[in-house]
């Protein structure tokens, strides 16, 4: 390890971030050169940490913070598989998105702005999972939504663009808001935010019976809302989808490779500290548990099906992303150790495929200047390096072996049948093959389909394949997605970095639902879109099928019905205001003016000089006085 | 604890005071001299304020009194403890920016040199109240603050000022009257109003209680808490800007000066009987605020419906009548008044340049104004209680207090009322800096340096007083007064 590695991976970007306006005061290229090595710096000293933390060691590092008159709360970083694995990711995929980033953007404006966020990003991104307890974590948390915000918001004249910003912005705060409930309510319970220190004060409890059952449920399924909204998961899932509004390369770092992990990587967290297996039997947190999963299987299935008919060249792998990671989700509730190396495997294997995917898409809309799918097609032949690392990255995504995806897909599916939990094994089987077939529909369309694209000039005049600046980081990511699956099957890699010692072998059941899905996925594909036996406009054509396209394409009205309830909301406030802001309260003030402006005319005809008047006058107050006054001092009255 | 005995606080209330004559004068004959002279006049008390951080830091206070009216046992005199620091620093630094910043916003208003030398005692105003000893000095301060706020706002307000002036002066003086009231009730039943000797002699007479309702409602107008908040919307948005930014960032604050050292100070075993209503009257005033900003369309308008519903998180925290709510409502006073003053600072960097202030008729506005949409930007994430600005730093330990109290429901409301928050700042930030431009812009710069530098020292006070806030937070914690179990 390099020194100082647990701290450095992410206050070197932070810091490093506020002086990239500064570089860019001396040139375009200095500007970036400065961004790519501050972050590449950070990834060093975040992959230095993986051979400490091998087989499973962990260790802890804080110093006092805060003053709060229950004591000092404590910063600290918590070094451990999990938490260098998704620093890694962060900071490695990050900085060669970045590098990708100096060809993509090339021809924007204002570049100092989306490198400072890009870089503000990664260390936010690598400070939320190294954080040792909840305050840092959820200060982390919202910087990387605030980036995120930024980010989408990029291209701030597109109205679009700028509504996405804010659509995302205040739907994950929902999340936010439980999450940050839950942790208040630990740290009023317990005085700390340590993870650590939390769990066995929670374990204390239970044992002496201070803390509920229901209580501990409820409490985790609020710190949960936090990662079904930062994960995009029903019923948040509205933002991430509309995210796409932001340049490509922020679309593959933050809104498939990183950010969006967060909740996953706060489930997992959760599950591994604070309640751990063997401390908190996952029986008597069956509720919760069930949660988890089915909220990520349905989201796994539902994104899918939406994933199959949009014709947004980003939108189709949004909605894979938001698929996957409920996958991810749903294999955390399992409850399981098996589930849970399966889905952090999933995690390494996702961010780098989709992120593949992701910059390989930027790259396809560099060279044609559309993002409609439909209108592409036969790029092929002239973007070589794009073809081949979109279909490593699809056939990833698909689950077809030797590639990653196959390898974790496969662990999910080996640990859903372990649970025996049929649902969601059902579930996430019938995702895995609506995946391959959304994403080979996707190739086909953007590569292999006859060519549509003749009409359209392109971005630039005619088709070329990207600059080497964006197919070098392609390439690295296609060759991550390659072999980090293989390397972990040879050599039982990646439990054994965690220190989880599994010796499964892969059960039959599993390599039939495998096969299962390879089979029934590639049928189809070969018969709706390369053969066109049954083309896909059959399926558009009867009732049904017509029906059920236009559900899937306006996404189930979801998005409908909560612009409905803010729209309502809206207009129920300009309501509240002028019935009661402005017609009740504030014209009760009027009247209150107006009444004593009468009441000081009806006085005033009092005023008539007669020494009768006067004198009573005078007399009635002296009375009053003297009430008063003797009042006060036998306090009877009172 | 130990005093130090002092004469530089005395300087620190009265020079603006003394002076604002000689600033009139001064400012008459030449601008150029008259704003340099209010400008280190009204750093005075700031530098005298931050000259005793480490006084005040160390655990110590500082004292100086005067014989003043022996016959009825009054004595001129001035603390500053731990109590009064966050909110004397908040003040003096807010005077100070204030002023700067009037220098060029306001450089061609009719009566210039009139309103420095109202500005001037309004400052002082402010500053007596947090520093004043007892009952009677505090209340000469509270109308010392409010006359020349009044003349601010009816002379060089916006829309109808004279009628909103009025409101604001009538309004806010029924309720200093209500506190006025419990002053003399005191006295006539303690013969002091030392605050230092009171505070043994408050008992739980019923007596007691009618007093703290009256001087409860004398801090929740200044406040505006809901539903004496009709007087805030008007006077704030029509304010002239620099005025704005006292009246939301830093006036409204010493009604919650006043919960903290009378009510909880004195009151603690009678304030737990008031607590809940009071804290439901918060989350009316934080939710109301809300909602009435988000269907507002002029900047101004949406800052102070804001600075409602941000009272609101301040009274909660103040009366969750635990520690650490106690502690993070006096922090809230500090990163609100910063983060408000900011933007406000920014709406009147848009109304001095574009000389518009309507949602729907900017847009835009972010490719000319890159520094005042950042600014925007941060005040208003910081209110949002985004970390790691300072609005979360304050929120997070109101919450928690909320809890401690075992108002958990209450507080679960308030958290997801930040979510309202955001959504109204974020909204009018689009509409002003983001989207289409509706005029042509090519000839909008970002604002004066005059007016950036004040801008520029609240930004990075609400950004550092996020992460590293240890000495003002640890000053906070012992000045919060000892509450009753």
């Amino acid at each position: 390890m390099l020194p100082y590695s647990p701290w450095l991976s992410w206050v070197i970007p932070l810091i490093g971030c506020v002086f990239v306006p500064l570089f860019f005061k001396l040139g375009k290229r200095v500007g970036e050169a400065y961004s790519i090595t501050v972050v590449f710096l950070a990834s060093f000293f975040a992959l230095s940490m993986i051979p400490d933390v091998w087989g499973g060691k962990s260790w802890v590092e804080s110093f006092p913070w805060i003053p709060t008159p229950r004591g000092f709360i404590e910063a600290g970083v918590l070094v451990d598989p999990l938490s260098v694995l998704m620093a890694s990711i962060a900071t490695f995929i990050g900085a060669w998105i970045i590098v990708y980033s100096v060809g993509y953007m090339s021809h924007e404006e204002g570049l100092p702005r989306y490198y400072f966020f890009m870089v503000f990003f990664i260390g936010g991104m690598t400070g939320l999972v190294m954080a040792d307890n909840f305050l840092q974590t959820y200060i982390f948390w919202e910087i990387v939504g605030l980036c995120s915000y930024a980010l989408i918001g990029f291209y701030y004249r597109k109205p679009e663009a700028a509504h996405a910003g804010i659509k995302a912005f205040i739907t994950t705060r929902i999340g936010d808001v439980m999450m940050l409930i839950g942790i208040v309510i630990l740290f009023s319970m317990f005085g700390t935010f340590n993870y650590s220190e939390i769990s066995h004060a929670l374990a204390h409890g239970l044992r002496e019976g201070t803390v509920g059952l229901p209580l501990l449920t409820l409490i985790l399924i609020l710190l949960f809302g936090g990662a079904v909204g930062k994960s995009a998961q029903i019923p948040l899932h509205v933002w991430l989808p509309d995210a796409m509004e932001g340049p490509t390369p922020v679309s593959a770092l933050i809104h498939a490779a990183t950010m969006v992990k967060a909740g996953i990587y706060l489930t997992a967290r959760l599950t591994l500290t604070i309640i751990p297996f063997e401390e908190f039997p996952p029986a008597t947190l069956h509720q919760w548990y069930l949660t988890v999963a089915y909220i990520g299987a349905v989201t796994a299935f539902f994104a899918a099906t939406m994933g199959l008919v949009m014709t947004d060249i980003k939108r189709v792998i949004a909605y894979s992303t938001i698929s996957q990671l409920g996958l991810m989700l749903a294999s955390l509730g399992l409850a399981s150790e098996l589930g849970w190396v399966a889905s952090t495997f999933h995690i390494l294997n996702h961010s780098l495929f989709k992120a593949l995917l992701f910059l390989a898409a930027g790259s396809v809309m560099h060279a044609v200047g559309t993002t409609n799918i439909d209108e592409m097609g036969g790029l092929v032949k002239v973007m070589p390096i794009t073809f081949s690392t979109s279909m490593v990255g699809a056939l990833a995504l698909a689950g077809i072996p030797p590639f990653s995806g196959f390898f974790s897909k496969d662990l999910i599916i080996e640990a859903a049948l372990e649970a025996g939990n049929l649902p969601i094994y059902l579930l996430i089987t019938f995702t895995s093959i609506l995946t391959f077939i959304y994403i080979l529909r996707w190739i086909y369309k953007i590569f292999l389909a006859p060519s549509n694209h003749h009409n359209h000039g392109g971005g630039h005049g005619h088709l070329h394949e990207s600059p080497p600046i964006m197919t070098i980081p392609l390439i690295v990511l296609a060759v991550g997605a390659t072999i980090s699956g293989i390397v972990s099957e040879i050599i039982h890699g990646f439990p054994d970095y965690l220190g989880m010692h599994m010796h499964h072998t892969t059960s039959l059941p599993t390599l039939l639902t495998s096969a299962g899905i390879i089979i029934s996925g590639a049928i189809t594909v070969y018969v709706v879109y390369f053969s066109k036996i049954i083309p896909p406009e059959y399926f558009r054509a009867g009732g049904f099928g017509y029906t059920l396209h236009k559900i899937l394409s306006n996404r189930y009205y979801i998005d409908a019905l909560y612009y409905k309830i803010i729209d309502g909301f809206i207009w129920f406030s300009s309501i509240l205001r002028r019935s009661i802001e402005d017609g009740g309260i504030d014209r009760f003030n009027y009247l209150v003016a107006d009444g004593v402006k009468s009441a000081v005319n009806i006085l005033r005809n009092i005023q008539t000089g007669s020494s009768n008047i006067n004198i009573g006058g005078l007399l009635l107050g002296v009375a009053v006085l003297i009430i008063i006054f003797l009042t006060f001092l036998y306090g009877g009255l009172w | 604890m130990d005093i130090v005995s002092s004469f530089q606080l005395s300087i620190a209330v009265f020079i603006q005071l003394i002076l604002s004559p000689l600033i009139y004068i001064a400012t008459n004959n030449s601008k150029k001299l008259g704003d340099t002279l209010s400008i280190i006049i009204s750093a005075i008390p700031f530098v005298i304020v931050a000259y005793f951080f480490n006084t005040i830091y160390s655990g110590q206070r500082v004292y100086e009194e005067y014989s003043w009216i022996p016959a009825f046992n009054l004595r001129l005199g001035f603390l500053l403890d731990s109590t009064s620091y966050p909110f004397a620093l908040l003040i003096s630094l807010m005077g100070f920016l204030a002023t700067i910043y009037s220098t060029k916003y306001m450089e061609h208003e009719h009566g210039y040199a009139a309103y420095m030398a109202l500005l001037l005692m309004f400052n002082a105003g402010m500053l007596g109240v947090v520093l004043a000893t007892n009952l009677f000095l505090l209340y000469i301060f509270w109308e010392l603050m409010l006359i020349p706020s009044y003349f601010l706002i009816a002379y060089w307000g916006t829309g109808r000022p004279r009628v909103i002036g009025f409101k604001y002066f009538v309004f806010t003086h029924a309720g200093a009257l209500a506190m006025l009231f419990g002053i003399i009730w005191i006295y006539a039943l303690h013969g002091t109003l030392e605050i230092s000797q009171l505070s043994t002699l408050m008992t739980e007479r019923t007596e007691n209680l009618y007093i703290a309702i009256l001087i409860f409602i004398g801090a929740a107008v200044k406040m505006a808490v809901f539903p004496f908040h009709t007087w805030l919307p008007d006077a704030h948005a029509e304010a002239p800007t620099p005025i704005s930014v006292l009246l939301s960032g830093v006036m409204i604050k010493t009604g919650a000066y006043l919960i903290v050292r009378i009510l909880i100070g004195l009151f603690n075993q009678l304030i737990p009987l008031i607590n809940i209503p009071v804290i439901i009257l918060a989350l009316i005033s934080m939710i109301w605020g809300g909602i009435m900003a988000l269907v507002q369309t002029d900047v101004k308008r949406i800052l102070a419906y804001s600075s409602i519903s941000q009272v609101g998180y301040i009274l909660f925290g103040l009366v969750s009548l635990a520690p650490i709510g106690v502690a993070g409502g006096i922090f809230h006073v500090l990163n609100h008044g910063f983060a408000k003053g900011l933007l406000f600072m920014c709406s009147g960097v848009i109304i001095h340049v574009v000389n518009e202030r309507d949602l729907n008729k900017l847009g835009g506005l972010a490719s000319r104004m890159p520094i005042t949409v950042t600014a925007m930007l941060v005040g208003a994430l910081s209110i949002a209680g985004t970390p790691p600005l300072g609005g979360f730093a304050s929120e997070w330990m109101i919450f928690s207090g909320g809890v401690d109290a075992g108002l958990t429901v209450y507080t679960a409301i308030a958290i997801a009322n930040t979510a309202l928050t955001a959504g109204y700042y974020l909204r009018m930030i689009r509409a002003v800096f983001f989207l289409q431009p509706k005029h042509d812009l090519s000839k909008i710069h970002d604002a004066p340096s005059t007016m950036i530098a004040p801008m520029s020292i609240l930004l990075l006070l609400v950004i550092i007083l996020g992460f590293l806030n240890y000495p003002i937070v640890s000053i906070i914690i012992k000045g919060v007064p000892a509450l009753h179990d």
